[in-house]
């Protein structure tokens, strides 16, 4: 890359897996954590970036890239988050710790939102299997949850 | 120590949605609007529950989902507190049980009388003739038909600025949430005290023309059916489907009194509520309760008919009455509310006119029977711009379209 011959400040990430991203600054600082490390100067050449790996970083820049242009309508930065985050659970999941590790908020924002519309009308059992997470309660427990608030639980979508 | 998985660059202790820190799972929390969407991501795993359920929580809006949550696991009435000159946005509600005032900020604020509270859904009517269901809990509204009866009185109400005291009150048979196309309104309406009726789906009003002007005061669904009653213990069962009214129980002088209602028993049994006023020495337009009695409807083996007994006791029960839909609950199961009583509230009565806040000095307390003594419960330090009515909250909110 000419970084020599463009006034365009640059920045290195470099994530857990020693992968090393060049970005420019204005990019990268929409990221509060990277913008305080640069504030305090304890990030000079590269930023190491250890809660984050590369296959993330990727999509992370992709999404920033996106809304540091100011040319960009909002209805179209409404359509690229949704599509941004029509992504495997998984992938969502690894970006929320990302995003909350970088303390980028509208990311956060979008993911979390995602996660609640999965969640949308679906049965406690859904969830469990769709986000794999195990059923902690026992029978009895859970028999009284159910109880407490009966009418939450009718009518869920067909699993 | 929290050990890192290199290889996706992050700790092992939260390698899984259940174990996601408190903070990301608090925004996703923000992120789930509906009540019943809430209440399941608290059924998932402890670690959800944790976090759904903490009680010193910061977030506004968790504390107000929490507060609402305690109040609507009981089951039980809180009385509707309404807005004030200074304050119109929020609502307030009264927890009998707790004795304490929760400020809530609603889907939606109003401000106008509620001629109706049934399966958690409250009665007003904002333009003329239209009455608005509403659940004040879920936002949720249902705009029925144009009330216009046939005699056209509506006519005289029509252009006033208190039209809606053209309904007296107003029931449900069922929630309109839980029973999409099966649930039917009844009102009391006009000075005449006639009955309408409202069929999901249909068009129109249905309104009964029953013989000799029964003035009714209260109307129930009993065993599945709308009977009502007037001030002089004449009891009545509509059929809504072909309009026909039947006399149960003779209405009779001696039975006289200023309110009536009806309410079903814990034990099923129809009762009979008599309120009893004396006007105020020293403001003739100011009635306050000074008696109740109670009747049971008995069908006994001598007469055809069945007749109304009266009780002095209704043991482990209160009585919730009001503009409400007159209700029971087993004061058994609900430590904090007293057995034996009647919790009432003021609301508008053809004597009294329209309500005219008193403050304190508002018709509400609890009647005891045990030793027909009178005690409050919410005592209004301000003076309201309509009156309180009690309500059970329902959360179900159903985003299929109604």
């Amino acid at each position: 890359m000419a970084t020599t011959t463009t006034e365009t400040k640059m920045l290195t990430l470099c994530t857990s897996d020693k992968q090393q991203f060049q970005i420019e600054e204005t990019i990268a600082l929409q990221a509060v954590t990277i913008r305080n490390m640069v504030e305090d100067e304890c990030a000079s050449n590269v930023i190491p970036l250890p809660n984050v790996n590369s296959k993330i970083m990727i999509q992370i820049i992709e999404y920033l890239k996106k809304h540091v242009d100011s040319s960009v309508s909002k209805e179209d930065m409404e359509k690229f988050d949704s599509a941004f985050v029509e992504k495997k659970l998984s992938e969502i999941f690894d970006i929320i710790l990302a995003a909350n590790y970088l303390n980028i908020k509208n990311l956060l924002d979008i993911c979390c939102q995602r996660v609640a519309d999965v969640m949308k009308n679906k049965s406690p059992e859904w969830v469990r299997r769709t986000f794999n997470i195990v059923n902690d309660f026992t029978a009895e427990e859970e028999a009284k949850i159910r109880k407490e608030h009966e009418w939450a639980f009718e009518g869920v979508d067909e699993d | 120590m929290v050990a890192w998985d290199n290889k996706r660059g992050m700790a092992f202790s939260v390698l899984c949605w259940a174990g996601l820190p408190k903070d990301i799972l608090d925004l996703i929390l923000d992120h789930i609007i509906q009540f019943s969407d809430y209440i399941r991501f608290c059924s998932v795993c402890k670690s959800w529950r944790s976090v759904g359920l903490e009680d010193n929580n910061y977030h506004h809006l968790h504390i107000q989902r929490l507060r609402i949550l305690k109040a609507c696991r009981s089951r039980l009435p809180m009385l509707m507190i309404p807005p004030t000159i200074n304050n119109k946005e929020n609502q307030s509600f009264y927890s009998v049980t707790d004795g304490v005032i929760l400020d809530l900020q609603l889907p939606m604020s109003f401000n106008r009388r509620c001629f109706g509270s049934s399966h958690g859904w409250l009665f007003t009517m904002e333009k003329p003739m239209v009455i608005v269901l509403l659940n004040p809990f879920s936002g949720r509204t249902i705009h029925l038909p144009e009330l216009k009866d046939p005699e056209t009185v509506y006519q005289f109400w029509v252009d006033k600025d208190d039209h809606e005291y053209f309904v007296s009150k107003g029931i449900l048979s069922s929630d309109p949430c839980r029973d999409v196309d099966n649930y039917e309104v009844v009102v009391i309406y006009s000075d005449n005290r006639k009955l309408a009726s409202f069929k999901s789906g249909d068009e129109t009003w249905q309104f009964f023309n029953l013989t000799k002007g029964y003035f009714f005061s209260d109307i129930i669904y009993y065993e599945g059916q709308l009977h009502a009653i007037n001030n002089f213990g004449g009891l009545m069962h509509i059929d809504t489907i072909s309009g026909a009214g039947k006399i149960i129980i003779k209405p009779t002088r001696r039975m006289e009194c200023r309110m009536t209602y009806l309410v079903k028993s814990y034990e099923r049994d129809l009762l009979m509520v008599q309120k009893f006023m004396e006007e105020n020495e020293h403001d003739d337009m100011h009635y306050k309760a000074s008696d109740f009695k109670i009747f049971r409807m008995v069908h006994s083996t001598q007469m055809r008919t069945p007749s109304w007994v009266e009780i002095n006791s209704i043991g482990d029960q209160a009585l919730f009455v009001g503009n409400n839909y007159s209700l029971t609950v087993s004061t058994s199961d609900f430590s904090g509310c007293s057995s034996n009583c009647i919790y009432y509230t003021d609301h508008y009565l053809a004597i009294t006119g329209h309500y005219v806040p008193h403050g304190p000095d508002d018709d509400t307390g609890i009647f005891n029977l045990r030793d027909r003594s009178f005690g409050s419960h919410y005592i209004a330090d301000r003076e309201h711009l309509i009156p309180p009515i009690w309500i059970v909250p329902n959360l179900k909110d159903d985003t299929q379209p109604i």
